[in-house]
């Protein structure tokens, strides 16, 4: 009777309420919504059986099943998922990263021993056999509040236990279960929890029902959809591979579990062989598994952090590790932008991930080619400085996009809106690479001020020339000709963004115009694009003006166009509502 | 500063003396770079403020801290040893500088992390402020939570969306003036000549795209427009759709009127967009004891811009005038009656339209009104054991629910797990009216029915008796599907459905809008014919056969229920509590019948002067109340405020989801005759999907509101959808392209010369109309046309907005089941504007991307070839250097750098 009380009060509670539907911006403008699950999913039977409700399975066992696993035919088996066909283990590292917040699983026991698992057996594993994780810190909940508030109300006085589960970033299934509902009673309203257990929920639907995903069964032509594995009868070899795969999975049975794995992915591509995709889904593969821009920044970062110290020391064998760990660097972060493109069909710019492995790829192109044309090695660190910076961001941050998705119709129809984004890009990577040259120019100027003499500048004087430095290539007059280098360096690069910037501005409205029906319609992104744009149009003006100072005051307005591009990119982007929803 | 700068001071000083000192000083004024600099700077602040939240803006002196703590930890940890380190290194290795370089820049960076790392364990935690505990540091906390997401021009003093903000004059005059500001420079300080002309260039596309701006935005019109398909054709596609002759403006709005022809539309003026004015304006809350109970927020307390006493909102008053023009023959093109005057005296920016109910007041002693004219109004609350203050568990209102027992619409409230019906039959004897919706004896009856246990529905079944038989009366537990024989006769019934809601809406006089579930049976009669039944549980009064015979429709034939076989349908599936007001000679009572769902029944037969029934459910207690009653009452609709988190940003500011309040006046001799306030919702296509509101005025007249946005005619053509694609990435993936094929033709009204023609509208590739590029004419032809459509401001684009998506979806099932040869939509949305000085727009950017460069990258250039020969010229001893005031000079060798 008191459930029917709470049904009672819960659909009195309820009002009913409609709301009238428009859009301001045109249809196709947003990037079709990522669906992390299938809409239907809980019409949906597992293929591999029904779940054990208990499982005795210590982490260790559970490693060691995973380590007899060889997992790589099924990792290649093509699925059609958020809009597009990936291969199982592009789905599983989508799957952990909405679950846990990061693309592997790591189990921990209450010693604190961690076991790092593969995502293509996790992923697995959740649908064969969820309730091992039940217990397990497997959400990833990234807002400290709430986290904090779950932990305190699982374990009230158990400060040590707190803190161990805090550490992990993450909680489990039970914690989400017994008290998310009463945490969205009491702060629902407040957004930084209600988006935090949206996420949980996601989080929670992955978990309970992430075999609704397995959508394996290609189409019988290319207009037509691809369906899930249950769709096929119960008695085909299909489901009899799969029910076999989750019978010998939950009895630990790896040979079994094996023969399986292989009967899948032999069975699955043979169904509709001329539709299945071909090499695709190995280099799918081999492009999660070698993380070109992961291993890129890595690169970058020796190259930036060579090409300074042979800034500083002067050392000729400095300057070429350094040169040739950023030519090592660029063809890796090459190679990964080109199997992005290809994986996605198109030109890989799109999103927020692709645009900033878009910038410091054009920036270390423009450094490169800027260092062959000038001789000055300089370009070549602020380039490397430029790749180290904007990969991290992109590959270590949680900036949307990383995963390869289609892009918003509006943006393929358009062959202008390309060039607009790659200019604007690519002034975008100028700012970057004349920022990193003025803060080379400050640092220089204000370390010869504090000094009468700057023996480390003469150094860099020779080195930013393109030549070895030797102490008696030091001169007084050196630390003028270094500060006038760098201020020429910083023009030319300044100057080559103001023009770019300007001109990506003007494409973008010629697109907006047929597009949008509006060549400027002050959307916060052009309103900061524009303001962009003034600081450098000011820094070229005020150059005209300033007398002596005019290299220093181009220095700190380079700072300023600097951050405001950097607001404009991802302040606008990620904080203030518009029309470039999907940029 | 160039020599050109330099002659025009001396011509200045020269010249503009005496009285025309102040036209130097203005002009010196003009030319200043400074002034360039500082407008553009002013005019940054304007963007800023018009797209950054002010709460965002607050935040800046509180992250600025934080950098401040930051800049200090790494200055400490990092900077300190850092530069003690590379003191002493000097020192002690003063000729090992590469080393010390090495020493020093590892030492810095790693401290430097460290410092950071550390920063952001120790100090982050204590600085970082969460906004629910309010924990941690920040400057101004709550004007920074109010204002997080309100821009400067959202405010009550601006309310202005983002084209209005940047058309504001502010701009226009920072605009105008920085280009003025550029021309005189460019004119005074730039030589005239080769090597100048791209900064000459860049100006003059500023120049030019500031001309062309200045165009487009005054001409600027900019909406969208609804396009719907035929009906289905034979071979199961759309056929051509209704031509449209109109469309609606993206931001100026109009509140729509009409005495039974035509819409007639009165533009709003300073219409607020993002705070709510007023909204408390329709009177004071009716339903307020339903409101005391707790649980149920009034409407208007969620204001954005709640005014004091809690009603919303400052004050509005916004006139809408009828239009002033008259036609060829003087009189008015108004079609409402010219006493009528109307004005916007509240605004919801953002709510859902909600019922409410406010008393109107009858004096009996004075007045008899007849009873079919009142709507009594009665609040019937479910008293729950709650703990008080004190922790004692004591019976308190949870849930209130305002019944109208007149009216059938209302006189139910329901939901998935509980149902009160509440009537009221018999008013006084003496009047001896019997009211339609009322309680008969006969329906308690039949409710008051015991069930068998476990019964979720049943039926009563009544033969009335003639001459030879005796009457019977007979219930029956049901399920679908179920057949069986009424005993005693040679009736059979089959139960086809039971259903929540009848299958169609009821449409019979008096129970427009109500519902009710029902049984739909199928009775066959003793001579062997059979038809079905509706058996409302509600309203058996209104029950209906339904024969086998179809009318000229095709439909079946109906028939009021043959009186031959009584039925009624008792819907024991949930909760039912049936509350009646019953006034008899001995004076009123009120009787109560409540049914547990499939369990028992339960009748009070006069629930006392107090109101109360102690107990209508066991476990968990609850208990029933009878609280206000109203003798008479009017419905009005009310703004239900979306909170802010619910709110979709898109439709923030855009009326898509406000609400108007409207005052309604009658005025005769300038006196006020009557006045009335009602709430109309947003429609987004008034005369295609209105949500029109009628209003009964107090002396009877009829009249339609609605609010909605301007709405243009096209000039002198119309649009026509011939068909439309949804074009999807492979395997049905998410959407390519939309393209909807569209027919313009040459409009009835005339007035522009136009041509039909037939061409597509997709995603980046507007249709444009009336001039289009027609490949059977010269390409001369053609570029002519485009060039001069450009100036024309009634030439428009049509670019792909929105579609009928839901009905995509639908058709793909259908046509995948082979219903229909292929997916179709009911309606395309294009966008509609014009592009007024467009060209001339384009000629400023082309000249400002060419000059750029020319600037940058060839004026240096041929300054250093200049150099260069004037270096070899200087060699060779031929070098003349130009004199200032034009005379050639000649110069000695090696002077010249």
């Amino acid at each position: 009777m008191k459930i029917f009380h709470t049904i009672i009060l819960v659909v009195l509670s309820c009002v009913l309420v409609s709301a009238a539907r428009g859009q301001t911006a045109p249809e196709g403008n947003d990037r079709a919504k990522s669906q992390m699950i299938a809409a239907d999913s809980q019409k949906i039977e597992s293929p591999f059986g029904r779940p054990e409700m208990k499982t005795d399975l210590n982490m260790k066992a559970k490693h060691d099943f995973a380590e007899g696993l060889d997992l790589s035919a099924l990792r290649e088996l093509a699925v059609f998922h958020n809009g597009r066909v990936k291969v199982l283990d592009t789905l599983a590292r989508e799957t952990l990263g909405t679950l846990c917040g990061r693309k592997d699983f790591f189990d921990v026991n209450e010693k604190g021993e961690k076991l790092k698992f593969d995502p293509m057996f996790t992923t697995l594993d959740l649908m064969i056999d969820p309730v091992y994780y039940a217990d397990k810190p497997l959400v990833g909940i990234g807002y400290l509040p709430l986290r904090k508030l779950i932990l305190e109300q699982e374990f009230p006085k158990d400060v040590a236990k707190q803190e161990f589960w805090l550490k992990t970033t993450r909680i489990s299934p039970m914690m989400v279960g017994k008290y998310s509902q009463k945490i969205a009673q009491e702060h629902g309203m407040e957004q930084p929890y209600n988006e935090a257990l949206q996420r949980a929920d996601s989080a929670m639907r992955l978990w309970d029902s992430g075999w609704a995903n397995l959508v394996v069964i290609p189409p019988t032509t290319v207009d037509k959809p691809w369906q899930h594995i249950s769709t096929v009868p119960a008695d085909s070899p299909i489901r009899k591979a799969s029910a076999s795969l989750g019978a010998a999975w939950r009895a630990k049975d790896v040979k079994a579990a094996q023969a399986a794995i292989n009967d899948l992915s032999t069975l699955l591509p043979a169904m509709k062989p001329d539709l299945y995709p071909g090499s695709n889904r190995h280099i799918e593969v081999v492009y999660n598994q070698s993380r070109p821009f992961e291993w890129g920044w890595v690169v970058y970062g020796f190259s930036f952090l060579f090409l300074l110290l042979a800034f500083g020391t002067g050392r000729k064998a400095l300057l070429n590790v350094g040169i040739a760990s950023l030519l090592v660097a660029m063809v890796i972060h090459l190679t990964g932008f080109g199997i992005r493109s290809y994986l996605a069909q198109r030109y890989a710019i799109q999103n927020q991930f692709e645009s900033m492995t878009g910038i410091s790829l054009f920036g270390a192109v423009v450094g490169l080619a800027l260092m062959l044309f000038t001789k000055r090695a300089l370009f070549g660190a602020a380039a490397a400085g430029l790749g180290f910076i904007a990969l991290v961001g992109a590959t270590q941050t949680s900036i949307p996009g990383y995963a390869i998705e289609r892009e918003a119709a509006i943006l393929n129809t358009s062959v202008l809106l390309k060039y607009h984004v790659t200019t604007v890009l690519v002034s975008y990577s100028l700012i970057t690479l004349g920022f990193l040259i003025s803060c080379f120019y400050l640092v220089a100027h204000y370390t010869a001020k504090s000094r009468a003499t700057a023996p480390n500048l003469a150094f860099a004087t020779a080195t930013v020339g393109g030549g070895g430095a030797t102490d008696q290539a030091a001169t007084p007059g050196s630390i003028s000709q270094t500060l006038s280098d760098l201020d020429k360096a910083q023009m030319i690069v300044l100057q080559l963004a103001f023009w770019t910037l300007g001109v990506g501005i003007l494409l973008g409205g010629w697109w907006a115009d047929h597009s949008w029906g509006r060549w400027w319609a002050f959307d916060p992104k052009e309103t900061w694009a524009l303001i962009t744009w003034i600081v450098y149009l000011i820094l070229i003006h005020v150059r005209l003006t300033t007398g002596r100072n005019r290299a220093l005051t181009t220095a700190w307005l380079s700072v300023g166009g600097f951050f405001t591009m950097l607001w404009c990119y991802f302040g606008v982007n990620l904080i203030l509502p518009g029309l470039h929803a999907y940029a | 500063m160039s020599l050109k700068w330099e002659k025009t001071k001396a011509w200045d000083r020269e010249n503009l003396t005496g009285a025309l000192t102040p036209v130097r000083l203005v002009l010196r004024f003009l030319s200043s770079v400074w002034l360039g600099v500082g407008l553009l700077v002013l005019i940054a602040v304007f963007g800023i403020l018009a797209s950054v939240p002010v709460g965002m803006l607050a935040l800046i002196p509180t992250y600025l801290i934080y950098l401040l703590t930051v800049l200090l930890t790494v200055a400490v940890v990092a900077g300190i040893p850092g530069w003690w380190v590379h003191w002493t290194l000097r020192q002690r290795m003063p000729q090992m500088k590469a080393m010390r370089f090495v020493v020093v820049f590892v030492l810095g960076v790693s401290l430097a992390a460290v410092s950071v790392w550390g920063w952001y364990r120790f100090a982050w935690p204590v600085l970082a402020y969460d906004t629910v505990t309010h924990s941690g540091f920040r400057l101004f906390p709550e004007f920074v939570q109010r204002n997080q997401v309100i821009t400067m021009r959202r405010l009550p003093a601006f309310e202005m969306t983002e084209t209005e903000f940047y058309a504001w004059w502010p701009l226009k005059a920072m605009l105008g003036l920085f280009v003025i500001n550029m021309t005189v420079a460019t004119v005074r300080r730039i030589e005239f000549d080769f090597k100048h002309i791209g900064v000459l260039t860049v100006h003059s596309g500023i120049v030019t795209l500031a001309l062309g701006s200045f165009m487009y935005g005054g001409s600027k019109i900019e909406g969208d427009t609804l396009l719907l398909a035929g009906p289905l054709g034979a071979d199961g596609k759309p056929e051509e759709g209704l031509q449209q002759d109109a469309f609606y403006d993206y931001q100026r709005t109009a509140l729509f009127l009409t005495q039974g022809d035509f819409w007639e539309q009165r533009m709003i003026e300073g219409l607020p967009r993002y705070n709510d004015y007023n909204i408390g304006i329709a009177g004071p809350p009716g339903s307020k004891a339903a409101i005391e109970a707790g649980g149920q927020t009034p409407p208007y307390a969620e204001s954005v811009n709640a005014s004091k006493d809690g009603i919303g909102g400052g004050v509005l008053k916004i006139p809408v005038p009828a239009p002033i023009s008259k036609d060829a023959s003087g009189v008015q093109r108004s079609k409402i009656d010219s006493d009528l005057r109307f004005k916007v005296v509240g605004f919801a920016s953002y709510a859902n339209p909600t019922e409410d109910f406010i008393e109107r007041p009858v004096d009996f002693s004075k007045v008899s009104p007849l009873p079919e004219t009142l709507a009594p109004l009665r609040t019937v609350y479910l008293l729950g054991t709650i703990p008080d203050e004190s922790g004692k568990p004591t019976p308190q209102r949870v849930f209130s629910f305002v019944t109208l027992p007149h009216d059938p619409m209302h006189r139910v409230r329901e939901s998935q797990d509980l149902a009160i019906e509440y009537t009221r039959g018999l008013v006084k004897p003496s009047i001896q009216a019997k009211l339609q919706s009322g309680m008969s004896d006969q329906r308690w009856a039949d409710l008051a029915e015991a069930l068998p246990p476990k019964t979720r529905h049943a039926l009563v079944i009544e033969l009335p008796g003639d001459f030879v038989n005796k009457s019977s009366r007979q219930v029956v537990a049901v399920t679908p599907g179920m057949k069986f024989k009424v005993s005693g006769s040679e009736y059979q019934i089959e139960v086809k459905d039971l259903a929540e809601q009848p299958p169609f809406p009821i449409i019979t006089a008096g129970y427009k809008g109500a519902t009710s579930s029902v049984a739909i049976v199928r009775i066959t009669a003793p001579d062997g014919k059979s038809f079905e039944r509706y058996v409302y549980h509600r309203f058996p009064e209104i029950n209906q056969d339904m024969l086998d015979e179809r009318n000229d429709k095709g439909m079946p034939k109906r028939r009021d229920a043959d009186p031959a076989i009584r039925i009624s349908y008792i819907d024991a599936s949930k909760l039912q509590i049936y509350v009646d007001e019953v006034a008899g000679e001995k004076g009123d009572r009120t009787r109560v019948l409540i049914r547990e769902p499939a369990g028992g029944v339960k009748v009070i037969d006069d629930i006392g002067a107090r109101g109360i029934v102690d107990e209508i459910f066991k476990d968990p207690k609850i208990g029933l109340e009878i609280g206000v009653k109203w003798a008479d009452s009017r419905k009005v609709d009310r703004p239900l405020v979306v909170a802010a988190s619910e709110r979709d940003k898109e439709k923030v500011g855009s009326h898509q989801n406000a609400m108007l309040g409207v005052e309604i006046s009658s005025e005769k001799d300038g006196n006020t005759q009557f006045k009335e306030v009602v709430w109309v919702p947003f429609s987004a296509f008034v005369i295609e999907t209105p949500q029109a509101k009628d209003v009964t005025l107090e002396d009877g007249r009829t009249l339609q509101l609605a609010f909605g946005r301007l709405r243009y005619p096209l000039p002198g053509f119309t649009l026509q959808l011939l068909d439309f694609h949804m074009i999807p990435n492979e395997n049905r993936g998410p959407p390519k392209d939309y393209q909807s094929v569209i027919r313009v033709l040459p409009s009835m009204r005339g007035g522009r010369d136009v041509e039909a023609f037939t061409a597509m509208a997709s995603l980046n590739d507007p249709l444009r109309a009336p001039f289009h590029w027609d490949d059977n004419k010269s390409y001369i032809a053609n570029a002519a046309g485009k060039i001069m459509s450009g100036l024309d401001p009634y030439q428009l684009k049509f670019s792909q907005a929105g579609w009928d998506a839901s009905g995509w979806e639908q058709t793909q099932k259908q046509a995948d089941a082979g219903v229909v040869p292929r997916p179709y939509v009911k309606f395309t949305r294009l966008q509609v504007g014009n592009n007024p000085g467009i060209h001339i727009i384009a000629l400023g950017g082309i000249l400002m991307g060419v000059g750029i460069p020319w600037a940058f990258y060839v004026k240096p250039w041929l300054v250093q070839r200049e150099k260069k020969k004037i270096q070899q010229q200087v060699k060779d001893g031929t070098y003349v250097k130009p004199a200032r005031t034009g005379a050639q000079i000649p110069v000695a060798q090696g002077s010249a750098s």
